[in-house]
């Protein structure tokens, strides 16, 4: 098994600042949405964490590992609840943008941006690392897909 | 052919989802959705790649029949599940309901190990079946749990 560092150091920093400082801001943050639609708009974004890492990061394709090792750790589960506040801050700013029509792509393009930002900095300081030749560009429709399923997912619960 | 098995369960749990007569809405059923299938892909995770008590096949196809069998088929069944256990006022006919989609569970992880999907190491299809059984408990605990969270916030609602 790939062992990559055994030490307490940024990759951990970044998973714990930044589940605290976001979810700080969720709370914080005026209100749009019931509890319902706000556990469900995170929980979104945690499973579909999980369901890409632990679907391309997995034998047989195994194209990256997250955090120190190739095993699952706690520090991972830890890294996916990050993925709930941002979702949950994808749909809110939807909400509160306004956002209509073809503003919708700019709206998930811009987002894409911002997460191979995220995911760039998590290469830098070791919370991915790449295999078998998988580069950042294939998330860029990983995460354009997802984004888009995210705002059929709002449109449906609110409609329903 | 297992994936040609496993396309078609899916598509005939999807649309039995869709048109099932359920008074609960999109949202209260996605956040069931999500929480079992968090479970589910943590618990394999676990069983699979860090104690590897079993082996999943390296086979592209049979991976993908994997996946659909982990995020898909056992998720849409147990939301299936909760959502007529909850209907059902007799003891007898929830527990005959419970009997038989640990039956259909049964036969979908014995199908997995005949077509080679799953290799059961040190696992068996005992310790499946009560896996899949505390997989059910938690669609309808997090069902029930969803149905109490809304009815609380539609008497606060009202209350103000």
């Amino acid at each position: 098994m790939e062992v990559y560092d055994q030490s307490f150091n940024q990759n951990e920093w970044f998973v714990i600042i930044s589940i605290f400082v976001l979810f700080t801001l969720l709370f914080v943050l005026p209100k749009l949405f019931s509890l319902l639609e706000t556990i469900g708009y995170c929980l979104f974004g945690l499973f579909i964490g999980m369901f890409s890492d632990q679907t391309l990061s997995i034998a047989p394709w195994d194209f990256y590992d997250v955090n120190d090792t190739a095993a699952y750790q706690v520090t991972d589960f830890l890294s996916y609840l990050m993925y709930c506040p941002y979702s949950y801050f994808f749909v809110y700013f939807y909400v509160r943008l306004n956002i209509k029509g073809p503003y919708t792509i700019l709206y998930i393009v811009i987002w894409t941006a911002a997460s191979l930002l995220m995911e760039w900095i998590g290469t830098k300081i070791g919370l991915y690392h790449f295999n078998k030749g998988y580069s950042m560009y294939w998330s860029v429709p990983i995460y354009l897909f997802f984004q888009s399923i995210l705002v059929i997912y709002f449109e449906v619960t609110k409609r329903t | 052919m297992a994936l040609s098995i496993a396309i078609t369960i899916s598509i005939i749990l999807l649309h039995l989802s869709i048109f099932q007569h359920s008074k609960h809405s999109f949202l209260d059923n996605s956040i069931v959705f999500f929480v079992v299938s968090i479970f589910i892909m943590n618990y394999l995770t676990i069983i699979a790649w860090n104690k590897e008590f079993i082996a999943v096949s390296t086979d592209d196809s049979l991976f993908v029949s994997f996946l659909l069998h982990r995020n898909l088929i056992t998720p849409l069944l147990i939301v299936l599940f909760a959502n007529t256990f909850r209907k059902q006022k007799g003891v007898l006919v929830k527990v005959g309901l419970l009997a038989s989609t640990l039956l259909i569970m049964y036969l979908f992880n014995f199908g997995s190990v005949y077509f080679d999907v799953e290799n059961y190491k040190e696992w068996n299809l005992l310790l499946a079946s009560m896996m899949d059984f505390i997989v059910l408990t938690i669609g309808v605990v997090t069902l029930h749990f969803v149905v109490f969270l809304k009815t609380k916030e539609t008497q606060n609602y009202g209350g103000l």
